[in-house]
Formats: structure tokens, sequence, C-alpha cells
């Protein structure tokens, strides 16, 4: 890919580079000899992937490696499709005083017109999720209220590579923010300002068209917030509430059928609490799997101060994803709310201990968020046409501590390196 | 004994002395007679003479002579009940300032006495003795080391006529063991929790550790046996109850606090240990009633202190530290506005469980034991304070009226109560005339 | 009802998922009991808080949640649900016109002077333990209200205590819509805020504020009036103003205002801007001097929803009395007793009993502050509030004189399903205890098998290798 060369040597240059060992400009891989869980369910014991261009072009048991491909010898490594991480929430500066934008919405809680385009990768960030096996995710800014828009994007080196949909969806956290202080201080308030924000982004719409249609009256003021947020607000793109609890769930799925909403759900990991009303709606969840640690209880005695509610949630906890796919409602999985994303495993693997189908957990993993960012056909299976995203694991991936070795990232390979800090200081001291 | 402490304590017997005030002789006639230490007497006759009950019995036993006859028509003349800790006096208005007395900065003010802030025409004791509490046992409020307590008759022309007996003893909060967050908490309330955690049971250690080597040092002075030393009234306050000759007031409410701060007094030697607290000392009643602690209830009415907690945990607990041989007794619930309810507390206990003659008796004798003024008042006894309240039933009962209040032989003129003047003179209205429809 | 209609709802009731039993802790785990087709309480004593007043010995008959009859030795049908009552009080489920149980988050949004868009029902809570706690203390519908902090508060929602309900199956759905205001100290923050003061900051300012903002609301009005016919200059539409539709909905009289009040003052105020924009006020609620203006209070058509003996922690209830019920009622004004506690919420029957003995109301009437009085106020008596045929199957079963303080509530029935059952408590405590001593073991097992694995469990747990790190 020559566009990508001399970025990549620009990279080298700055001594910058993420890739492990010196990388020749190589546009064909042949991944040899792997077994290849093609999806959940579909395994190959044994086969060939090739990539050419950064999408994959073969796969199977009988694929011949091409004559420009450079080969890897994957004898003994199993390949995964690139996982999707449908919420991976991106820091935001606090917006100061001076900053606040001038024709936009007067309160700081509504920012709908950022993009997280504008600070789209975090180096540190986005190395953790690929040593968990990320390749794609759905990166969405943080703070405020309604948040902004996020955007899908591969998790690799150059933003503008890695970006697949910018304005994707306006994120929505009903919530609010800690250290609040002015209108609204209150949930009742931040819902209110919600509700009263989404018609005024209609009204904004129909004040424009009228305005445009007859341009000799009143000119209606032009806000940038309530502009960018006209197409969720006409239910055109999708709105994702991040929701703290199970009632939080609830209430999102109230508002999205009162607006008229297209709406997703990231969850808290209590919706086993209210599974039937969750499930008596449409309810698109992307789901966490950190389940609480344990109570401290000290080793005897009972002191009554942890309490029978969060004892019971500490047990049923993990059982909250099967509990899901039990109630047919089918739902994305993410490494929100982990100390760090590698944890998802350990977490993942006491789901499946509680009866969570480890194909269905793949799928949460793959298939699932594809479909729901809209990228059935170019991601969460090893299919030719696909995007060359897969992940490289010695051993099993759905396990407590998976040997993830690296992924690939649009035909790149990224390695993933343990004990990091112990390999630098041996390249040092050489 | 400290010289201070026996001029108050002599102080507060001497106008306990008959004859000095009241010397007219009343007889109140049939009425039934619930003296709390002996059974109830039909048809009864109780003669007061010079502020003190002389003599009671059945009405036709005894000659009522040349008192003046007072005749309750059948009514049910009971002793007057006892709030065992209050503010009241200390407070007028709760959200002005300048009205509130019951809470000193800093930790430790031993010395504080609560007497000599007690507001002998707050608005707040009218009600109170219109509700036939006409005790109260009057606590400063604060942290660590509050103060100590009198007990106030709720009649009088000044806070010394009214001191029944003062100090009663020193109150100690004991340090919090477990954290509560709640919405008004800062950020940073439960770093500083655990921080004070650490810090204040070992303030405590090393400020009664002080108390006892300054005893030592001012009876050595007072023996001639060492060097002339300063006077700190804060430890001067303290001695008596180092040398065991005081009462300690322990504020405990939650479990582990309960049981911390009572592993600490087990080794203080203090004379006698009284337990202020809540529903948690129903979960230690075996250990206190084996330590022999009586408990003084703050609050009855009050939500569980944890979410699963039985819904009636605050209703039943006193039932429960009965049962189990502790002596109890009821307060306010820090609303001293509303000390008449003290006998609603006590109603609410017997609902769950404790037995109705003993909550009379929480709310009259057993809370003078408590307190330790049961010379004084608590029962229609001879001798004692002519403290009494005439009421048509059962005090426990809400519906109960109550006609006539009593303290130290004189009746109480109910006009004095600004919530009565203001109901007659609005009960009254003559019908609006200019309402507009 | 014929036999066989009961007999389906008895098999329907079979093949049923099994009804879940309260659980005392967790709203989430408690199913929604079971409605019989038809349940009969015999033999107690019945205060109707109706014209039928009360009944001796007499029984309530119930089917599919609703009273079909109230009176002495009546038929019920064969399949029903007995209750013993012999010996003991039934009443209507209590009602509380001064809830703010059940929200969650804060109760005030108090940073504006006015926040007539905030919404009780967008957060409520229902998992919170004062439910339950209440419905064990004979509460079965509450008025949830928006806190004090502002002139113009939030619009409520009415409830009835259906513990294990979601959120949205706690609103009762017939409960005409209604609004929070606040006069005196509370909006002047004038005892908090002292270093930035927000306007209004005294009594004659919230009047200025109230009539400011029921103006801007006939100005709005006016203009959707214009736009819908057509006759503004302009083809924008108006801007939806979710505030100042709420107030348009009072000046209509489609939203009921209750408004925190304390002074006569501020009362008498309120009724005369009310008047003048041309609608009532619902209740005063608290209204602690609502005595001294009752003849005018009645004749404006508001309700009194006050406290029965608090007073002193402010100065604006320094003339407070427990006699102000038995004035405001003798005077012709609908009165009630409410709480503002989920404390005191869970004791309005023996707040009725106050007045009785300040007043000498008598007992009967004295119910009905707690009954009959705040659903009128609430305008929710076509559908509970006293014991008739017709009306919503909400009971409460006592052990003795609801007014008496010894009295113990045994039952709360809602909608004809039992939502408390005081033995049902009791039984359940021991299994409660067992369930948290197992999870406490489980807990404790945990702990130990990490530590066996080498780890440190005082530590949050850690991946077994470090994080991953750049190679160069």
């Amino acid at each position: 890919m020559a566009s990508r060369s001399p970025a990549l040597a620009a990279l080298i240059l700055a001594g910058t580079c993420p890739l492990a060992a010196a990388e020749a400009p190589v546009a064909t891989h042949a991944l040899v000899g792997a077994r290849i869980v093609v999806a959940p369910g579909r395994t190959l014991p044994s086969g060939t992937v090739v990539l050419r261009d950064g999408v994959i072009v073969a796969v199977g048991s009988n694929v011949a490696a091409p004559a420009d491909a450079r080969i890897w010898d994957l004898a003994g490594k199993t390949l995964y499709p690139g996982l999707i991480d449908a919420w991976v929430p991106r820091i935001w500066p606090e917006e100061k005083a001076e900053d606040a934008p001038q024709a936009a919405h007067e309160n700081t809680l509504v920012r709908p017109q950022r993009s997280v385009v504008d600070r789209l990768r975090d180096e540190k960030q986005w190395q953790a999720l690929r040593a968990a096996g990320f390749t794609t995710a759905l990166v969405v800014p943080e703070g405020s209220v309604l948040r902004g828009r996020g955007a899908v994007a591969n998790l690799g080196d150059d933003p503008r590579a890695a970006l697949i949909v910018p304005d994707a969806v306006q994120a929505v956290r009903l919530a609010v923010p800690r250290g609040r202080d002015g209108y609204p201080e209150s949930l009742m308030g931040v819902v209110a300002l919600f509700r009263q924000t989404m018609l005024d982004a209609r009204w904004h719409r129909q004040a424009h068209a009228a305005h445009g249609a007859d341009p000799a009256q009143a000119r209606p003021r032009f806000d940038a917030a309530l502009a960018a947020l006209e197409p969720a607000a006409h239910g055109e793109t999708t709105v994702v509430f991040e929701c703290d609890d199970a009632i939080a769930v609830l209430r999102a799925q109230r508002l999205a059928a009162e607006l008229g909403l297209r709406a997703w759900l990231v969850g808290s990991g209590e919706e086993y609490r209210r599974l039937a009303e969750i499930a008596a709606r449409p309810a698109q969840l992307v789901l966490p799997v950190a389940f609480p640690e344990r109570p401290k209880v000290g080793d005897e005695g009972d002191d009554l101060t942890v309490g029978l509610d969060e004892l019971r949630h500490w047990e049923e906890a993990p059982s909250n994803p099967a509990r899901l796919a039990e109630a047919k409602l089918t739902f994305a999985l993410t490494s929100f709310r982990q100390k760090e994303p590698r944890a998802i495993w350990k977490q993942l693997v006491r789901a499946i201990e509680r009866g969570l189908e480890p194909d269905v957990a793949l799928a949460a993993l793959t298939r699932t968020p594809a479909e729901l960012l809209g990228l059935s056909g170019r991601a969460g299976a090893i299919e030719p046409g696909k995007m060359a995203n897969l992940v490289v694991v010695e051993g099993d991936l759905l396990v407590a501590e998976p040997k993830i070795e690296g992924v690939w990232i649009d035909g790149a390979y990224y390695r993933t390196e343990e004990s990091g800090g112990k390999a630098e200081k041996k390249e040092a001291g050489q | 004994m400290s010289a201070r402490f026996r001029s108050h304590l002599l102080l507060a017997l001497a106008f306990a002395a008959p004859g000095l005030l009241r010397a007219e002789r009343v007889a109140y006639v049939h009425a039934t007679l619930h003296p709390i230490d002996a059974p109830p007497i039909a048809n009864g006759t109780l003669i007061v003479d010079g502020g003190v009950i002389a003599a009671l019995g059945a009405g036709d036993a005894l000659a009522t002579g040349d008192a003046r006859v007072v005749d309750l028509a059948g009514a049910h003349l009971w002793p007057g009940m006892i709030d065992a800790a209050s503010n009241l006096g200390l407070v007028e208005v709760s959200s002005v300032r300048g009205t509130v007395d019951t809470t000193e900065t800093g930790d430790f003010h031993p010395d504080l006495r609560a007497e000599v802030a007690f507001h002998p025409d707050s608005r707040r004791i009218p009600p109170a003795v219109g509700g036939g509490v006409l005790t109260a046992h009057v606590v400063p409020g604060g942290e660590l080391f509050l103060g100590r307590s009198a007990a106030m008759r709720l009649d009088g022309w000044t806070w010394e006529e009214m001191t029944l007996a003062a100090p009663l003893g020193h109150h100690l909060a004991y340090p919090a063991q477990v954290f509560r967050r709640r919405w008004w908490s800062p950020p940073d309330a439960e770093e500083k929790f655990e921080k004070d955690k650490k810090e204040k049971p070992r303030r405590l250690e090393e400020l009664v550790a002080a108390a006892r080597g300054y005893d030592r040092a001012r009876r050595a002075v007072e023996a001639g046996a060492g060097p002339a030393i300063d006077v700190d009234p804060r430890f001067e306050a303290l001695r008596p109850l180092v040398a065991g000759e005081a009462t300690l007031f322990l504020w405990a409410s939650e479990k582990t606090q309960i049981e911390k701060a009572l592993d600490w007094v087990g080794k203080q030697g203090f004379l006698r240990v009284v337990l202020v607290s809540g529903p948690d000392a129903a979960l230690v009643a075996e250990r206190l009633a084996a330590a022999r602690i009586p408990v003084i209830l703050e609050d009855v009415l009050m939500v569980p202190n944890r979410d699963d907690d039985p819904y009636d945990a605050p209703f039943s607990a006193a039932a429960r530290l009965h049962a189990a041989g502790v002596e109890i007794a009821f307060a306010d619930g820090g609303d001293s506005s509303n000390a008449r309810n003290v006998p609603f507390h006590a109603a609410m206990a017997v609902a769950f469980g404790l037995p109705v003659e003993a909550a009379h008796r929480a709310l009259t004798l057993g809370a003078a034991q408590i307190l330790g003024i049961a010379e004084r008042v608590g029962s229609l006894t001879v001798g004692k304070e002519a403290t009494f309240f005439v009421a048509s039933g059962d005090p426990l009962d809400i519906r109960t009226a109550i006609v006539r209040s009593v303290v130290r032989g004189a009746e109480v003129d109910f006009s004095r109560d600004a919530q009565r003047r203001l109901w007659e003179r609005y009960r009254d209205r003559p019908a609006a005339t200019t309402a507009r429809p | 009802m014929t036999r066989t209609r009961c007999l389906l709802a008895l098999a329907a009731l079979a093949t049923a998922a099994p009804a879940g039993a309260a659980d005392a802790v967790s709203a989430w785990r408690s199913g929604q009991p079971e409605q019989p087709a038809a349940v009969v309480v015999r033999g107690a004593t019945i205060w109707t808080s109706g014209p039928a007043g009360v009944l001796e010995s007499a029984d309530l008959v119930v089917r599919q949640g609703k009273i079909v009859a109230v009176g002495q030795a009546l038929r019920a049908p064969a399949c029903a649900v007995v209750v013993d009552g012999s010996g003991l009080h039934l009443t209507p489920g209590l009602v509380d016109a001064h809830s703010h149980t059940a929200v969650d988050g804060a109760v005030n949004e108090g940073t504006h002077i006015s926040t007539a868009e905030v919404r009780i029902a967008d957060v409520l809570d229902p998992d919170d333990v004062g439910i339950y706690r209440q419905l064990a203390g004979g509460l079965t519908a509450a008025n949830v209200l928006h806190g004090s902090a502002n002139a113009i508060g939030g619009q409520n929602a009415v409830i009835k205590l259906r513990w294990g309900a979601p959120a949205a199956d706690l609103l009762f759905a017939a409960a005409p819509p209604g609004i929070k205001f606040a006069l005196g100290e509370n909006p002047k923050q004038s005892n908090w805020n002292q270093e930035e003061r927000r306007y209004p900051q005294t009594r004659m300012g919230v009047e200025e504020v109230l009539r400011a903002r029921f103006q801007a609301a006939r100005d709005s009005a006016r203009e959707w009036a214009d736009h819908r016919a057509g006759k503004k200059r302009s083809a924008v539409p108006p801007r939806h103003d979710l505030e100042l539709e709420a107030l348009v909905e009072i000046l209509e009289g489609r939203r009921l205002v209750h408004a925190h009040s304390y002074r006569a003052d501020e009362i008498l105020m309120l009724l005369r801007v009310a008047e003048e924009f041309g609608f009532r006020i619902a209740t005063v609620q608290h209204g602690l001097e609502s005595y001294k203006v009752a003849d005018e209070i009645a004749r404006h058509g508001a309700g009194a929803s006050i406290f029965s003996d608090w007073w002193a922690y402010k100065y604006e209830v320094i003339d407070a009395i427990p006699w102000a019920a038995a004035i405001d009622y003798r005077r012709g004004v609908l009165t009630s007793f409410n709480s503002d506690s989920e404390e005191l919420a869970r004791r309005l029957n023996t707040e009725a009993a106050k007045a009785v003995r300040y007043g000498g109301v008598p007992e009967v009437d004295a119910l009905k502050l707690v009954t009959i009085n705040p659903a009128r106020q609430l305008r929710i008596d076509d559908r509970v509030g006293s014991l008739e045929a017709g009306k919503d199957a909400d009971f409460v079963l006592w052990s003795g004189h609801p007014l008496s303080t010894g009295t113990v509530c045994l039952q709360t029935w809602i909608d004809g399903r039992k939502y408390f059952d005081r033995e049902a408590d009791l039984a359940a405590r021991e299994a409660l205890a067992a369930e948290r001593a197992a999870l406490l073991a489980k807990v404790r097992a945990d702990a130990a098998a990490e530590k066996a694995k080498g780890k440190d469990d005082t530590k949050p747990d850690e991946p077994a290798a470090a994080p991953p790190e750049v190679t160069r």
C-alpha cells in the first residue's frame, strides 16, 4: 500500500513505531497452519488466511499461499476474527468558560456537536484494547450529558486510516456529572434538559426549513448543537444511552419510545433485576461484564456493614449475560467498566461458567457488534471480503488469561508485548 | 468528690428542701392514682404539702383535713413523665443560629454545664408540660466530650430553681466505626472518616490518661503532698469521673460502635455507665444486661439503621432490651419541640412487644432511677416532689387529654403556652368578611 | 360471579407463573402478589371513611381488585380468599399527600426559581425500601413531590406503593397531574447559600416571580393559539417550551398546584394570584398558619395538607399549633395530615389521632384526614380513599383501633393484591438471615480460594501479567 509507506517511514524515523521488528512494505500476507475460528461455531482445524491490501482475500484448509505473500508460520496458533468493542469512551477535556462555543447551546451539558473524530486516538487506551484482542471499536466522547458523536474505527496507528464511520451515533448519559454546579443539578433536571433539547432540535429543523422556504420573515437562531442533534432527534441516527443501573435502562427505553428515538443501551450489569420489563421493549444492548469486586466482610462475625442487596448482586452479576441470553435478548459485549480491557477475559470465563454459551460470548464480541455498527459485510468473521482484522492466540481465547500474541488490523500486525518493561530495559542495556 | 461538685450538689438539694417555697396544702380527690411503685389506687386521694407528696391512698381512708380540695372527677393521676435525653431549653428555632445553644465547637468540653444555658421561658417548654412531660434530662451536643447534663424541672422562675439535679454525669460520644455516605457528604468524606476512625480513639485515650494524671496531681496538692499546679476547669470537671465517683453517659448508636465503646468503658472503672443509643442496642442486649448498663433509647420513631434491618427494628428494640433484663428510658428523638411526644415513643414500643407496665415505668420511675433522681421524682411516693399530671386515661394513647400539670406542688397555668393562646384566638375568629369567592 | 368464572380464574392462577412473595430487602426480588379472583374480609370493624361510617362485625367483598360490597353478613363467591377479620379493624389504604419517597437522585432541581419542566415521574425509584416500610404502616398511595427549593418546582407523580413493580407501574395512572410550588424561606434560600444570593430574597419577590411566569405562560399560550390559527406573521413555529407548557396547564385548570407554604400572608397572596389568573390552588402544603386564614382558604376552594404537631424548626413555623387541623376542619377546609418524611409516612394512622387530642375532632373524621380527604385533594377519590363499592380494593387490616398507638398494621392490600403481610414478613426473616449467612460464607470461601492461589486478596483483582507496553 503505497500511501501507507511514507507515513510508516515517518513513524519509524520518529522512533515511535509500535510495529514489531522492521516491517517491510509487503501488501500480501499468508497466515499458514493455524487453527481458524472463522466465526462462532465454525472452526477449521488447520488452514491458511490470505490478506492483501488490508482485506481478507482467502480463507481455507486448502488455500495456497500466493506467490507474492509473506508467509507467517502459525502452527500451534489460533486465529479469531478481530474483536469489536461497541463502547469505548474517550476522555474529553473539561470545557473552560472562555472556550464555550458561541453559536451553540449555552448549557455545558449539551454538546452533541462534538465529534470524537477530533480526538479519536488515545495511544495507551488503544494499545490496551489491542492487548485484549480488540481490533475495532465504537469510540465516543466522555463528559456532559449529550456527549457528542461517536465514530467507528479500527484500532490502528493512523487516525485517518483507522476511521471507518465518523459520526456514527450520538452518545448520551443521563446522569449528573460529579461536582456539577448550575442547572441541572438533579437527575430529573438532566432528563428534563434532554427532553427539551430533543424537542428543540426538531424545532430547529422545522424553523430553518420554514425560513428557508420563505426568507422574508424573522430569521430563527442557528444553533450548532441543535443542528448536530437533528438527525438523532428525528430517529435518523442512533442514540446510545450509557446506563448506570437497571432503572436507567428502563428510563432510557421509555424516553426513546416517548421521543421516537432509535436507541441502543449500554448496560450496567444489573439487567437481571428487571429482565422481563427490559425485554418488553426494543432493547439493543451493549453489555459490560465488569462484575462487582468481592465485598469486604472480614474473616468472621457480621458487622452488618455490607447489605444483603449488595451481597446478592455480587452473587448474581456473573449470571447476567447468561440470563439475558436466556431471555432471547441479543447483546454485544464491551470492555467498558473494566479497570483495563484484558480483565474482560476472566470475567467472561465466569459468565460462561454461569451458563453463557461460549459461542454466544464470541458472537457478542464479533458478529453482533458488527451488525450493530453496520459493519456486517466487513467485520465479525474471518471471511473473504472482510477487513483484515484478526487475533492471533496461542491456545484458546475464551480462557481467564488468553495468550494473545498480537492482532492484525487493516492488514498490519501489532504484536502484544508481555512484560513490556523488561523488554525495554533489555534493549536499552544492549 | 471535688469541692465544686459538692457545692453543686448542695445547691440542687437546697431547692428541694420542703417548706422553703410552696406552703399550700392541697388534696386531689376522686382520681385513679398510678403511683408506679405500687399498684393503681381507684378513687384515690393525693395530698400535697409544701411542694411535696404528703400522703396518698384510697379516698375513704385518707382525711383531707384543712387542705384545699380539688375534685378530679374520676380522672387519672400519673407521676410526671421524664424526657431522658433532650436539648429542651437549649434551642428555640433550629434554623435561627442565635437561638441555638446545643452544640459547642471542638471535642473537649467536659466542663460545660447544661443548666446555665437553659432558657426557663423557652416556648418549647409549655407544650411539653401540657403533654405531661414534667422533667427533662438536658444534654449538650457535640463531639467526644460533650459536657455535663442536668435534670430540669419544667416549671420555675430561673434555671437555678428549675435545676432538679446537676451534674447528672459526663457525656461521651464514642467515635463512629462505620462510614455512612449521605447525599450531602462531600467527596472526601469517607477518606476523612477513615482518618478520624484511627485518630479519635487515640485522642480519647490521651485525654483520659491526661485526666487521670491531672487528678492524681491535684490530689497530691490537696493532701499537701505535691507542688501547686494550675487548675484546668476541663480536667477539673473530669476528676469525679476518673476517680470513679460519677456517671458516664456513653453515646453510641451503631452496633460496632457500641461494642467498641463497651470494650473501652469496661477498662475504665467509672462508677456507672449509661448507654444512650438506638435500635442497635438490642443487638447487644445480653452484654448490656450482664454489665448492668441501662439504655436510654434516644429515638424509637425512626427508620431502621440499615436497608436490611427488619422494618420494625427501632420499634421492637425496647421490648428486646427489656426481655433481656436491661433497664430502659425514652427520649424525644432529638426534637425537643415535641417533647410531649415522648410517651408515644414508649407507646410504639408497647405495640411491638414491650409490656404496658414496663412502658409506664420507663417513662417515670425507671428513667428517674437511671438518671439518679429517683429520690426526688418518678413515682407518687410520700416525700417525693409533687410533680404529676392529670389525664383522661393512659398517656400512652394519643387521644388521651391531659387536663392539669403540677410541678413541685404548683399548678402550671396552661395559658402560658403560646400555642394554646393562638388556638383560642383563631378558634374564636369571627367568620371572615373580606374573603372573595 | 358464576362458579365457572371462579373456577376458570383459579385455573388461570394455577397455570400462571408462581406469584412472588414480598422480599423486604430487594424490590426486584419481589414478584407482584397475585390478584385472587375474589377476596372477602369477614367480621371486622370497618371504617369506611364513606357515608356508611363505621360498621361493626362487617364484611368487605373484593372482585378482581375492586370493592364490590361493604356491609354485614355479605355473600362472597365460593372461591374467594377469606381473611378472618374478627376482632380486627379494617380501613381504606392510607394516602400521603406529601411524599419524597422513591425518588432517584436529588428531590430538588434547586437551581432555577422555576423548574416546571422537571418531572418526578422521570426519576421514580422502585427499589427504595421506604416503599416497603410505608406499606408496613398501612400506606397505599402517595403524592411524590419535587422539593421546596423553588417558587415553582417540578411536576409530581402520584403513586401506589406497589412494592416490586418497576417504576412505570408505580404510577397511579388515573391521578390528574400536579405540580409543586413553594413560598417562604425555602425558595428565598434564607437558611443557606449566604454568599450567592439568588433572586428572589423577599416574599414580595416570590409574588413577582409567580406573576411574571404566569404572564409568560399566557403570552406563550396566545402565541401558540395565533400560530395554529394561522394568524402569525411568521411561518416559523413557536418553540415547545416544557416549562411554560406546564404553567399553561395550570392556568387552564389541567394541572393541580400543591403549594408548600407556612405563613398566613403568603398563603393569602397565592390564593389571590391564582384567582386573578383564573384558577384555583389545589392544596396548601404544610400550611401551618392555615388556621389563621381558614375561611379564606375554604372559600377559595383549596385544601390544606398539614403536619399534626411539627413546629419551631424554622422561624416561619413559630406560630404552628397542633390545633390547626381542628380549626381548619371546623371552618370547612378540606384538611389532611401528610408526612413529608419517609419515617412519619409509616405512622399516619396515629398522626390522625392527634386531631382527636388537639381540638376534639371526632374519630371518624380524624381518620378521614389520612384517607378520603387526601384522596379528594389529589382528585383520586373516585378510585381510593374510602371503602365503597366500585373503588379500588386498597385496604388495611389493623390489629386494633386504627387511631390507637397500640395498634399494629397486619396486612396492606392494593388493587386486591396483598403487598404486605406482617406474618409473612416475620416468617421470612429467618430465611433472609440464612441467605445472608450463606452469602457471607461464599464471599469468605472465595477470598480463601484466592489466597490459596497465592494472591493478596486485599488488593483489587489484577491481571496475572503486567499491562502490555510499547516495543521500540
